[in-house]
């Protein structure tokens, strides 16, 4: 069997993943909403660069910036119109939930509206895709110098903010304890506002790479969305280097495991999501807090006095 | 003339009567399992299908073995020979109907004792993310399977267990009346499960599980009952589905439905079975009317698919009732047993003269946001 | 006096915290006890691993000479220990009598196949419900009964909290800060309404409490916990002159 094509797709997809995955992260570490309308801040990314790339002619950087801004703007919309009003009235975590599953009906359907009305149901961005070397049997083409690149510098950036500026180090502190960063002054709003808008734009920037890697529809953020609550909840839905990990095990677990079952047990590709939803489901009932407070001494330490007794 | 012009409606009418019958059923039983019971059970779907599929296989597999039907599972051969075998054998199509209400409330009741698991495990978000999910799988699985509902093309010839009576009309009619009886006896039975002591219950361990536990009850028994009454109602829903559109196909089932059925249960109002039957009323009437051709009928012509549509105003319902008036149309009650009727007789308003007389406020004197909710009595 | 509750060496470790290390003492029959120590002294830890909330990792609980370590938390209720909580834990969107009612034991109704005949369970339901009310006007609630459990005072829920509890006839009461947030004047009432039902009932009290000058007045025993230890078990007016204690506790 020939793993250089799964594993190019792994990499591939989990990049993608991880970036989307981020954005749930950050989100939900620092609001506590398990944000379903999550899906459509990919799908609007990618609509927002598939139509500029086509239509307007942008080039994919100019289209990737404004699927950022478009998904950023979008994120903050839905804070400030639905849950930030919701959390005031006193509203429980689940009914931001469902709340979230509201917002995306009405932003996918809206979409859908549109792409129906100017044929785009499904689209890709048109960019000029060469393939620059051979991996195994796998191509590489320009479309992973756009994808590897930017997945790399925006886990760099993100950490530096999160442990080098003073809004970062804000943010950490709200995800730890809310109350502890009203007490110290921290102006709350607009750090959540920052928060909504990066997330947001990250997620978009995923959507939009996707849209050039592969079809999309008004749909592809609430398929992708499996993935992205896997990935996020093997790091506990609170960690960001757990998130990476969660991001990059979903996209070789899939790749990997559908080929493998398909090759060996003839396996159904279409089976493919059960392989997420596995992951969902046995960590969130073995171990709910995914890699989150995974300390490797910590964990070394008890193996050996599990071993010394 | 007239009379003409109400026939001709009346196919609309029976048709609305049935799906609002059968939501009602489902309805019904996600607020029991959410409303009463907290268990956020957003994989609901999945259950009504439970029902779907086992009526779908059980009548076709027994009807292709009773008449030696030879074409294959899936195709429309088999299809029209199953709709002819039930329609000349009424005991076999009413008992087939019958088994597969029983055998569809078991399986689903089994599945909802399953779901019960992760909900004691998870706090009630989580749980909610893995159910969606949960429920989704089910779905993907059927697709793919040429043996259970014939994966995509869907499972056919499930002739309507009154086929035998040869006039449309009438059999439709006659069908409408046995769904709108069951949803009757689903409303009677949540009604009755709600104002008893298992509906306080309920209630205890959905407001405070840990409580509910330091005050005796055994709280893991509790969910696990109520994700079988549940269920086994959804899975019903599911059967008299199959029965009613005459097969059953895989992607009907859709996170969607479970969606719809939700906004039925919040917009009416949680933990409140008469809300439930408003929200299911509204929803179904937009399920309805909001549909291309129903639209076609009134002679609009849309540029695009309106049944997208009624997802944005789906979505556009449950923000602004969560936002706006998350208790829903008609709030929640307390449970009305003779407890209660006791409580209210001015019998009990003298207070006793003790040792320790303790002064309590006028009981509103920190009062707390509650919405409309008012004190009974 | 016979021992109604004892615990024997009872631990309990989070990671690497000591909340409760090697507890021992016993419950004489209708006593009042106070169980007090600074924050964090492992109080409402140990109120936890009597009620069966979280398991202990090493010792034993003992209920009348019967074994009860490690039961699930409704076990212990129907063996006859109930407790209350630091902040009170009322079923929100109940009415006050409905609170009271739930806590009845052995109630036919609350079995689903029975439930939906009300025939079968409505004189037990009314007996309860008689039962519930009395309760409920002793403890002079009853001009609140028919309101929503969110509608009362703090000092109000405290005794809801109390009142449910009776339903059990329960042997033993553990209650967490029954007078917390609560005025001083609520706070005595309180403390009444608990040796009223000792003196009624038979009951036997373990009562944290913050509040030292009000508790000191109705307890004959006080036990204080420092980092998880027992550090004193005795009579209140020796709690002040203990040198452990006052290191501990009062010189803070």
């Amino acid at each position: 069997m020939d793993l250089s094509i799964p594993l190019m797709n792994s990499l591939t997809l989990g990049s993608l993943y991880t970036l989307m995955a981020l954005g749930l992260t950050m989100s939900f570490s620092v609001t506590k909403i398990a944000n379903f309308a999550h899906a459509e801040l990919v799908t609007v990314g990618g609509y927002v660069t598939a139509l500029l790339v086509n239509w307007m002619g942008f080039g994919l950087g100019e289209s990737l910036i404004a699927a950022f801004i478009a998904s950023a703007l979008l994120a903050v919309a839905m804070d400030e119109g639905v849950f930030k009003p919701m959390i005031k009235r006193g509203s429980k975590p689940l009914f931001l939930l469902v709340a979230s599953i509201g917002i995306g009906l009405v932003v996918r359907y809206i979409l859908f509206i549109y792409a129906d009305l100017n044929a785009v149901i499904t689209l890709q961005a048109q960019t000029n895709v060469q393939i620059i070397g051979r991996f195994g049997r796998a191509g590489i083409t320009t479309m992973h110098l756009w994808i590897f690149p930017i997945t790399i510098a925006s886990v760099v950036l993100l950490h530096l903010m999160f442990h080098y500026t003073k809004p970062g180090k804000a943010l950490r502190a709200m995800a730890d304890n809310e109350d502890l960063a009203r007490v110290s002054g921290v102006k709350i709003y607009t750090l959540r506002r920052l928060m909504w808008f990066i997330a947001g734009g990250i997620t978009g920037v995923a959507g939009g790479l996707w849209a050039a890697y592969s079809v999309i529809t008004p749909e592809i953020g609430w398929y992708a969305l499996l993935r992205i609550f896997a990935a996020s909840i093997l790091g506990g839905l609170v960690s960001f280097w757990g998130t990476i990990a969660g991001g990059l095990i979903v996209g070789f677990a899939e790749n990997f495991g559908i080929t493998f079952m398909n090759t060996y047990f003839n396996v159904n590709t279409a089976y493919r999501p059960l392989i997420s939803f596995v992951i969902i489901v046995i960590v969130l009932l073995i171990k709910p807090t995914g890699f989150a407070g995974f300390d490797l001494m910590e964990w070394i330490k008890e193996r050996r006095k599990k071993g010394g007794e | 003339m007239q009379l003409e012009f109400l026939a001709s409606y009346m196919p609309i009418f029976t048709s609305f009567v049935v799906l609002f019958a059968i939501y009602l059923i489902a309805a019904l039983s996600l607020n029991m399992e959410y409303g009463y019971g907290g268990i956020p059970n957003f994989g609901h779907v999945f259950f009504i299908s439970v029902g779907a599929y086992t009526a779908g296989v059980l009548t076709a597999r027994t009807v292709d073995y009773l008449a030696s039907i030879k074409a294959g599972y899936c195709s429309g051969q088999a299809s029209v020979m199953r709709t002819a075998y039930l329609a000349s054998h009424p005991i076999e199509a009413v008992g087939l109907f019958v088994a597969s209400l029983i055998l569809g409330a078991i399986l689903g009741g089994l599945f909802g004792y399953l779901g019960s698991y992760p909900a004691l495990r998870l706090k009630e978000d989580f749980l909610a993310i893995t159910l969606i999910f949960i429920g989704d799988m089910g779905r993907i699985i059927a697709r793919n399977e040429e043996g259970i509902v014939c994966a995509l093309t869907g499972l056919t010839g499930i002739a309507n267990p009154l086929s035998f009576i040869k006039d449309v009309n009438t059999r439709s009619i006659a069908y409408a009346l046995i769904v709108v009886a069951f949803a009757v006896l689903a409303y009677v039975y949540v009604q009755k499960l709600a104002q008893s002591p298992f509906g306080r219950l309920l209630k205890a361990v959905r407001d405070d599980d840990l409580a509910a536990m330091a005050l005796g009850k055994v709280v893991p028994k509790v969910r696990g009952e109520i994700m079988i009454i549940g269920s086994a109602l959804a899975a019903i829903a599911g059967v008299l589905r199959t029965f009613y559109i005459q097969g059953v196909v895989a992607d009907d089932f859709q996170p969607l439905i479970t969606f719809l059925i939700l906004t039925m249960v919040i917009l009416g109002g949680m933990a409140n079975n008469k809300g439930v039957i408003l929200g299911t009323l509204i929803m179904t009437a937009l399920d309805q009317f909001i549909s291309p051709s129903f639209m076609s009928m009134l002679g609009i012509t849309v540029e695009f698919d309106v049944t997208y549509m009624k997802y944005i105003i789906i979505g556009l319902i449950i923000i602004l009732v969560l936002m706006f008036r998350p208790q829903g149309a008609i709030p929640e009650g307390p449970v009305e047993t003779p407890a209660l009727e006791l409580s209210r007789s001015s019998e009990w308003d003298v207070e006793e003269k003790l040792e320790i007389g303790v002064e309590t406020g006028s009981g509103g004197s920190e009062k707390r946001e509650q919405g409309d909710n008012q004190p009974a009595g | 006096m016979t021992a109604i509750l004892q615990l024997r060496d009872v631990a309990k470790y989070f990671g690497g915290i000591r909340a409760v290390d090697g507890v021992s003492f016993d419950l004489e029959e209708r006593q009042i006890v106070g169980l007090i120590g600074p924050n964090g002294s492992g109080k409402t830890t140990l109120i936890n691993l009597i009620s069966g909330v979280y398991k202990p990792d090493r010792g034993k609980i003992l209920f009348r000479g019967e074994d009860i370590t490690g039961l699930d938390p409704w076990e212990i209720y129907h063996k006859g220990i109930v407790r209350s909580f630091q902040v009170p834990r009322l079923f929100e969107k109940m009415l006050v009598v409905e609170n009271v009612m739930v806590a009845h034991r052995n109630q036919k109704g609350e079995n689903p196949l029975i439930a939906p005949i009300h025939s079968k369970w409505r004189d037990q339901e009314v007996e309860y419900a008689r039962r519930s009310l009395q309760t409920i006007r002793e403890f002079g609630l009853s001009r609140v009964r028919n309101n929503w459990a969110t509608e009362l005072s703090g000092g109000q829920m405290k005794l809801v909290e109390i009142t449910r509890s009776m339903m059990s006839e329960p042997r033993v009461l553990l209650l967490d800060e029954p007078a917390a947030g609560v005025a001083p004047k609520l706070a005595r009432e309180i403390f009444g309404h608990i040796v009223r039902i000792r003196d009624e009932y038979g009951l036997t009290f373990l009562i944290i409490e913050h509040r030292l000058d009000i508790l000191f007045d109705y307890v004959e025993r006080v036990l204080v916990m420092n980092y998880g230890e027992l550090i004193y078990d005795g009579d209140p007016e020796g709690v002040y002159k203990d040198p452990r204690v006052i290191d501990a506790y009062l010189g803070e």
